[in-house]
């Protein structure tokens, strides 16, 4: 996935695409197109191509696909799944909520707590998605418990970060591009999700279900495309280099949080990617000095 | 045989063998929230932990910056 003009993609293509395929670049080029007021971000795509590359996330493995469908044939592994899912969404709402609320740009600010809004939204879709496939499954207190997870933030709501947050600070673009890939993540475990969870529709609430997967993925690529235009606009004040350095830094952090999740099932990502093949510097031969300093990241972040 | 009525039969079908799995099952999920986390009773985990260890880890959604420490604005 070499192209830059998003336009020649669409969203049946992303919905269709084999993991092995290059799900990562599609996503990207999908949000692009798709996500919102189409955007061209050559700057964003080229980094994100070469630190793909350099970097190869398990997360566009087939590999990875075939776990989670092995997985996902388990009832209660999805009705876990859901619940932890809107857990996450939760939890993320507040990281934007409390960023949000130290925005020093307008623009930015406003950008942040839809995105804040929709996640907290999220969390009760997820929990939608619960009841509509496993009610039967869940503690009735217990269930009336989760809806604790959501915190149901709007925008009419005044913004006041979060007591104690560490993400009370003013963005930057090191956070669209950690968001931007965690995002791009998330809209490949919807492609993953769809078939998985049709094999607990029922006839009656189907319709409902595909309703909520359409509106989780739309978001996920709205914010997608949000984040990657704010990347390239920041990223017209920093070299190729220092944009490459970042997007590389932190695919390769976000790599091994994917790889720690999967916990013992990780093992066998060890170098299937076949980045050893393609690069001398493949993670598993260097020593942990070859990362960049903190000190190397500031610079890099100016 | 229309191929509403089979569409629809076959829908029917796996909605029975849904519902019969997860009457076999017999595991009901349950737990609190505490701290914003979601912490599943033993009982649960106990039911959960042959077949489904790392189910409140993999593939979960991630929308927000990782890392705290992100290089600053």
């Amino acid at each position: 996935m070499r192209s830059q003009d998003v336009r020649t993609t669409d969203v049946d293509a992303f919905l269709t695409t084999d993991a092995a395929s290059g799900r990562v670049a599609l996503a990207a080029r999908v949000a692009l197109a798709h996500g919102g007021e189409t955007v061209q971000c050559p700057l964003y795509l080229e980094a994100l191509d070469r630190a793909v590359e350099e970097e190869p996330p398990p997360f566009d493995t087939s590999t990875y696909a075939e776990i989670y469908v092995d997985k996902s044939a388990d009832w209660a592994w999805m009705a876990v799944s859901l619940i932890t899912n809107a857990e996450r969404e939760g939890d993320g709402a507040k990281r934007l909520w409390s960023l949000s609320a130290c925005s020093e740009d307008a623009e930015v600010q406003q950008l942040l707590k839809r995105h804040a809004v929709d996640e907290a939204r999220h969390a009760l879709l997820y929990l939608a998605l619960l009841d509509l496939t496993f009610a039967d499954n869940v503690d009735g207190d217990f269930r009336v418990e989760l809806n604790q997870l959501s915190p149901r933030y709007s925008l009419k709501q005044e913004l006041i970060p979060v007591e104690g947050s560490p993400y009370a600070k003013d963005p930057s673009i090191d956070d669209f591009i950690q968001m931007n890939i965690a995002e791009i993540r998330t809209a490949i475990h919807h492609i993953m999700q769809r078939p998985a969870m049709a094999r607990y529709f029922t006839v009656e609430n189907q319709r409902r279900i595909r309703s909520i997967q359409d509106s989780l993925l739309r978001d996920e690529l709205k914010h997608v495309n949000y984040t990657a235009a704010l990347i390239e606009r920041i990223a017209q004040t920093l070299t190729e280099e220092e944009l490459a350095g970042l997007f590389r830094r932190r695919f390769r952090d976000f790599n091994q949080i994917t790889l720690d999740e999967l916990g013992e099932g990780a093992g066998i990502f060890d170098c299937s990617v076949a980045c050893c093949e393609r690069h001398p510097t493949c993670r598993s031969k260097v020593p942990s000095t070859s990362v960049p300093s903190t000190f190397e990241l500031i610079q890099i972040a100016g | 045989m229309s191929e509403g009525y089979g569409k629809e039969a076959h829908a029917e079908l796996a909605d029975t063998v849904r519902r019969l799995e997860h009457h076999r099952s017999g595991v009901v999920l349950s737990g609190r929230i505490k701290d914003g986390k979601v912490e599943l009773d033993e009982s649960t985990l106990r039911a959960l932990e042959s077949k489904f260890a790392g189910a409140d880890r993999a593939f979960v959604a991630v929308n927000a910056p990782f890392d705290p420490g992100s290089q600053p604005a």
